[in-house]
Parts: structure tokens; C-alpha cells; sequence
């Protein structure tokens, strides 16, 4: 029998919950701690040690570090844990800033017998991996370009969160929760290296952006547009990918709550000049999904590369560093720079 | 696991035109009292998806009683004919005789277009989507020579085989794929297929505990079952029920319920990777019902769907009952998770 890694968690929130379950669901994980220096955890309830500290947790025999912890400690408990030798899957943003997730990767360099992984499990929604069969197999030529909608409506405790704290999270709704659909752009056009955006205070009276619109383009020419709020009373989730021969939209989100709706891809196909019934409105085929495995898909990704001793191409830290400099770019663009502020603070303070 | 929701433009009748279907039926019901519904053949039966006994009566067809089991609502003849004795009434009635030379020649040119064809591509798409360098292929009990010829010309696997007991004239399909004429039960190579087609046999197997101990014993861990049948759950069927020309025996001995197909799945070893409902015709097979007797009994929000709304609502109606997996005709696919 093959031996199990050893995971710790670090911070036990939404998230840290989420990776109990799929530590729980894992062949080849074993949950062997938890720590949370802001929560009274309960050692029985948990089946597994506790820890208040991370560098105690770290410094045990566990093999494996989630850091599930609010943006502004992400960098510094990855970098403590690669330096220590442990593979460290974390959550999405990769820290607050550019420079962060550049000295995350700095860290990496440094201790190349570890893995590192980043949570961008919307790559492994059923969706949008099915999105991706169509794709590669060219039956629907090359992507002309991509539309992005994915925004909330805010919520219940949403003002006081510390998603919404500058400090803590380094940006808004965008570095929150469009990152994911900049993350899914790249992930379907490769690189973009031109950018024009807008972003807003619309509605909420926060630090940072509610709203941010974003046209981008690569190389290629393929463009991208991108639209990440945080006031679509409707929750939203949809991308669209048009390509010469038809297109493939993804919709909806299996989620917990199940508020962005049923997930769903949408398939059509260009109508040609010789089919003049219904031109422009083709009849489309959809395909429903009921099971998001996204999360187990991806931390089964991040433990292959372990065992096998191969290198991290999904969500890698190269990943994390791209799509960073998008947001960066974006936030540039209409001459925000969060981190400047952030540094401006901090140096107030001392 | 996933539901498709597809589109095409197809009509019942491009497949069963009246009057050649008209005599199908007549065909069978002749033959069903000649072969089958008789005493010696029959054998009493449970629920074939659940194996529960509480079931109830629901109508008689052709000698033949229709029982519906009130765990599941999978509909089902009992006592039924073995599997022996439904191969010979295959082999050897005049109904078979007349589907295979007039009814399925007929209509040749579209059942391969809009039936086989898209079938098929659907295997090989979804073998791609699931299995790396899959080779083998193997499709039980098909009563389609379309079928076969359309599995020769599958280019994804390297070994393809039929095992079917009724297919005769096998030198047609030598050096595209092998044809074992035994039935399924005797076929004793195990783990040798990645994918195994079962279109439409559950609906006319009495035996599908052996039939899928044999699928479960011949496919890969991890190697597809595809499955295509009708399903009691869906629009046409619940509608019209015995006065559905669907539901016909012995072609049609099981008509599962949706629930009853995945747990019987379950039962031997396979994960449900799709159940799509992915039917074109359930409003269309009601309308053409309603035509041919006006005088026939349907809820009054049907007859006015029907005859008050045109075809932008039937279509979307149709769309809806695709959508929510409500459509009688029944598309899956099953995943082997152990042995």
C-alpha cells in the first residue's frame, strides 16, 4: 500500500472547510492538522491535531500545506512552508499584489523539490472542461474572441468582509472573484498583451472597486471582454467563446447554494450562407451538468504531480504570476494602484 | 454526471411511416399470440431494475400483462418470455421478417442519417472525452444492420465486435469487425472492452441481471457502457401509456423508469457519467395520437397544447422536457467502477 501525504490546513473558514472535504475524499491524503490562530478549533470534532501557530503545524511531519488564509498572509505562510521543504497547494489570489506572488516565486526557485499549486478550480468545472474538448478537437476553428459576465450581488455581512478591506485583500471584486475568469481567458487564449478597463465605486461604498469592465487582446488577435461585479443582483456566470465555426457558452455554476444556476454548455453552429431559414439563430444543443468535482479534480492534479515528481502545469505559479500581472494591468489602466496605497499605509502605521 | 439537450429536425414518420407501421403492429400482435403468449413460455418475474415485488396491474397487451412497480415505476411484462424464446420469435416471426426487409429498408437513408450516425458519433466522442488509447468495442444484441455497418467504419477502435446471437450474413462484415454469433452469456473473455453498446436491448432482455453481470465481466475498470432506450418517465409515454404504439412486445418487455435505470446501474458496479433524455418526438408521437382518434382520452392542458399552440410552443415544450430529463427517449452512459 502506498503511503498517504500528511496535509495541514491553514486557516479554517469557507475554504479551509472545503479542502477538510477533499482532504477527507482524497486516496492519498491523510488531514494530520488544522491551524486557525482566530477560531477555538475543537481537536475531537475535527479528528486531527490543532495548531494556534503555523510554524508549529509546519514544523510537524506534514507533507502538504493548504493555506486557505485571507490574501494578506497567503505569501508569507507559502514562502515559510516551501522553505521548509513542504508542497504547498493555496487559495486563489496569490497574495494582494504583483510583487507578492513574484516572491512566492522566488521562494520556489529556492526549493525546487517542492510543488506549488493554485486554487483556480474553475478550470475544472465540468463546463468549462468540456468547453476545452470542443476546442482541441478544431472542429470549431480558432477563437475570434471571449466574453466574460461573472459577478454577485454582494450579500449578507458583505461590507464588513475582509474580501473588501484593502489592506486585507489588496483589491476588489476583481481580485476576489473576476480573477477567475481572467484565469479561464488565459486559459483558453494564452497570454493577452494589451489592456483598457474602467472599474467603479457604483453602488457599494468600499475601498475598492465594485466593478470593473475590461477589453483585452493577445498576440493573436483574439480578444477578450471581461465584465467582474460585484452588484448583478442576478448572480452570473457565463462565458462565451465564439470561434470561426460556432460557439460554446458556458453558463451558470454548480456551486453549494446553487444561486448561479444550473451550469450548463450551450453549443452552436455557424449558419452558412446556403442555409438562409433562421440565419443567425442556430439551433443549439446544451449540456446540463449536476456534479462540480472541481475541487477533488484539482487537488487530484496537485497530488499526481507530487507523487509522480512532475512539474505543476495547472494552475501553476506561472499561472498565478500571469493573471496577477492582468489585474495589475487593469487596475493601471484606470490609474488605480492598490498597491501603492497598501505600501502608503503600512508606512504610516510605522 | 450530464444531460444533453439536442436538436435536429426529424419527424415520427420519416421513421415509421403509418402504414408500414400500421402492419408492424398488426405483425406482431399475430405473432406475440403465436410465439410467446402462450403457456410453458412464460415465467413470473420482480421489478427488473429494483427486484421488488410490489407492483401493480397497470394494462394487458397482445396476451402479454404490464406491471408497474410502485417502488420505482418501471413498467414491465410478467410473466415473460426467457431470452431463448425471444430470440427465436426475432429469428423466426413474420413481424421481425417485415421490420427487417420493409420497414427498416424503407426508411434506410434517414435512420442512418439522424438515428445511427449521431449514435455512434456519440460513442466515439465520448470515448475520446473519458478513455486514453482505447482499442475495443464490442456491441451486444443490436437488431440494426445500420448499426453494424455504421461500427465497422469506426475509425477510434481497432477491434470491434458484435455479439449477437441474430446476426446472420457475417462474411458482410469481414476485416471491419468480428461477429460472435453465441449469446452474451457464453462470451467468456473478461476485461477485454473499452466501451460496450447496449442500444435498445434492455428494453427486450428478460434476463438483465445476467446481461449486465456479463457487461460488468467483459468491459475494463473504467471502460463505458452506452445505453439507449425509452423510458416510462418520459412525456409520451406517461400520456398515452398502453395506447402508446411504443410500447409493443416483446420489443419493448421493460420500459425503465428513469430512477430504475440508475439504480439498476448502480446495483452492478457502474457510475452514471450522462443520463440525457435527448427525444425529439414525445410531443409530436401525442399530436400524431390525438390526430389519428380524435376522440382519444388526454388531459385537457395537453389537448390544448396541442391543438391551440403552434410550433414555437411545441418545440420549446419539447426543449423543456429534454432539459429536465423528461423526454421518453433515453440516452446514458455508464462508467465500470469495479468488478
Amino acid at each position: 500500500m502506498t503511503r498517504k501525504y500528511k496535509a495541514g490546513i491553514v486557516g479554517y473558514g469557507y475554504m479551509g472547510k472545503i479542502r477538510h472535504n477533499v482532504i477527507n475524499a482524497s486516496p492519498d491524503l491523510e488531514l494530520a492538522g488544522i491551524c486557525d490562530p482566530c477560531i477555538q478549533l475543537d481537536n475531537a470534532g475535527l479528528g486531527c491535531k490543532t495548531y494556534a501557530s503555523y510554524p508549529e503545524m509546519i514544523n510537524s511531519d506534514i507533507d502538504v500545506v493548504f493555506v486557505c488564509t485571507p490574501n494578506y498572509y497567503t505569501p508569507e505562510i507559502v514562502i515559510y512552508s516551501l522553505s521548509h521543504g513542504k508542497h504547498v497547494f493555496a487559495e486563489k489570489p496569490p497574495g494582494r499584489t504583483l510583487s507578492d506572488i513574484k516572491e512566492i516565486i522566488g521562494a520556489e526557485n529556492a526549493h525546487r523539490d517542492t510543488k506549488l499549486m493554485f486554487g483556480f478550480n474553475h478550470r475544472y468545472h465540468p463546463g468549462v472542461e468540456q468547453a476545452r474538448l470542443y476546442v482541441k478537437s478544431g472542429d470549431f476553428g480558432r477563437i475570434l474572441w471571449l466574453r466574460g459576465v461573472y459577478g454577485k450581488s454582494g450579500g449578507e455581512n458583505f461590507l464588513g468582509s475582509w474580501k473588501n478591506d484593502l489592506k486585507i485583500c489588496g483589491g476588489g471584486i476583481l481580485l476576489d472573484q473576476g480573477i477567475h475568469m481572467l484565469d479561464l481567458m488565459r486559459y483558453f487564449c494564452g497570454d493577452f498583451t494589451e489592456t483598457k478597463s474602467f472599474t467603479s465605486r457604483s453602488f457599494w461604498k468600499l475601498d475598492v472597486e465594485d466593478n470593473a469592465v475590461a477589453i483585452m487582446r493577445n498576440k493573436d488577435d483574439q480578444m477578450a471582454m471581461l465584465h467582474s461585479s460585484s452588484t448583478l443582483w442576478k448572480h452570473t456566470f457565463r462565458l462565451e467563446i465564439f470561434l470561426e465555426k460556432g460557439y460554446l457558452i458556458i453558463s451558470g455554476l454548480l456551486s453549494k447554494t446553487g444561486s448561479y444556476g444550473r451550469e450548463m454548455l450551450t453549443v452552436g453552429k455557424r449558419q452558412f450562407e446556403s442555409e438562409s431559414f433562421a440565419l443567425g439563430n442556430p439551433r443549439e444543443e446544451i449540456i446540463y451538468f449536476d456534479q462540480d468535482r472541481s475541487w477533488d479534480l484539482e487537488v487530484a492534479h496537485f497530488v499526481e504531480c507530487i507523487k509522480e515528481d512532475k512539474k505543476v502545469l495547472n494552475s501553476s505559479s506561472h499561472d498565478a504570476l500571469k493573471v496577477m500581472e492582468l489585474v495589475e494591468q487593469i487596475y493601471k489602466d484606470d490609474n488605480i494602484s492598490y498597491a501603492d496605497k497598501i505600501k502608503e499605509e503600512e508606512l504610516k502605521k510605522i | 454526471m450530464k444531460s444533453v439537450v439536442l436538436c435536429d429536425d426529424i419527424r415520427e414518420i420519416d421513421f415509421k411511416p403509418n402504414e408500414l407501421f400500421g402492419t408492424y403492429i398488426q405483425a406482431t400482435e399475430n405473432d406475440v399470440g403465436a410465439y410467446i403468449a402462450k403457456p410453458g413460455v412464460l415465467k413470473g418475474t420482480n421489478c427488473p431494475a429494483c427486484q421488488t415485488k410490489k407492483d401493480t396491474k397497470a394494462f394487458s397487451k397482445f396476451g402479454l400483462d404490464y406491471y408497474e412497480c410502485k417502488d420505482c415505476g418501471t413498467l414491465y411484462v410478467a410473466p415473460r418470455p426467457t431470452d431463448e424464446a425471444i430470440d427465436h420469435y426475432y429469428k423466426h416471426s413474420r413481424a421481425s421478417k417485415y421490420w427487417n426487409t420493409t420497414l427498416s429498408k424503407g426508411t434506410e437513408l434517414k435512420r442512418r442519417q439522424k438515428i445511427v450516425q449521431p449514435r455512434l458519433q456519440w460513442v466515439a466522442d465520448t470515448v475520446r472525452e473519458y478513455i486514453k488509447d482505447a482499442t475495443s468495442y464490442i456491441d451486444i444484441n443490436t437488431r440494426s444492420s445500420l448499426v453494424a455497418d455504421g461500427i465497422g467504419e469506426l475509425d477510434i477502435f481497432k477491434e470491434k465486435m458484435l455479439i449477437n446471437p441474430l446476426f446472420s450474413n457475417t462474411d458482410k462484415y469481414k476485416n471491419k469487425l468480428k461477429v460472435n454469433e453465441k449469446p452474451i452469456s457464453s462470451f467468456m473473455k473478461m476485461e477485454t472492452a473499452d466501451a460496450v453498446s447496449l442500444f435498445e436491448v434492455i428494453d427486450r432482455t428478460s434476463d438483465i441481471a445476467t446481461l449486465l453481470g456479463c457487461v460488468n465481466r467483459i468491459l475494463k475498470v473504467g471502460g463505458l457502457c452506452f445505453i439507449t432506450t425509452l423510458s416510462i418517465s418520459g412525456f409520451d409515454l406517461q400520456v398515452l401509456r398502453q395506447r402508446s404504439n411504443s410500447i409493443l412486445p416483446p420489443d419493448r418487455i421493460n420500459v425503465f423508469s428513469l430512477e430504475g435505470i440508475d439504480l439498476l446501474f448502480k446495483k452492478y458496479g457502474f457510475e452514471c457519467l450522462e443520463l440525457s433524455t435527448p427525444g425529439l418526438l414525445d410531443v409530436e408521437i401525442v399530436a400524431s395520437a390525438l390526430k389519428n382518434n380524435p376522440s382519444l382520452e388526454l388531459p385537457s392542458f395537453i389537448k390544448y397544447l396541442i391543438a391551440k399552440r403552434g410550433m414555437g410552443a411545441h418545440q420549446a415544450f419539447q426543449e423543456f422536457l429534454q432539459a429536465n430529463r423528461l423526454s421518453s427517449y433515453v440516452r446514458a452512459v455508464f462508467k465500470k467502477c469495479k468488478k
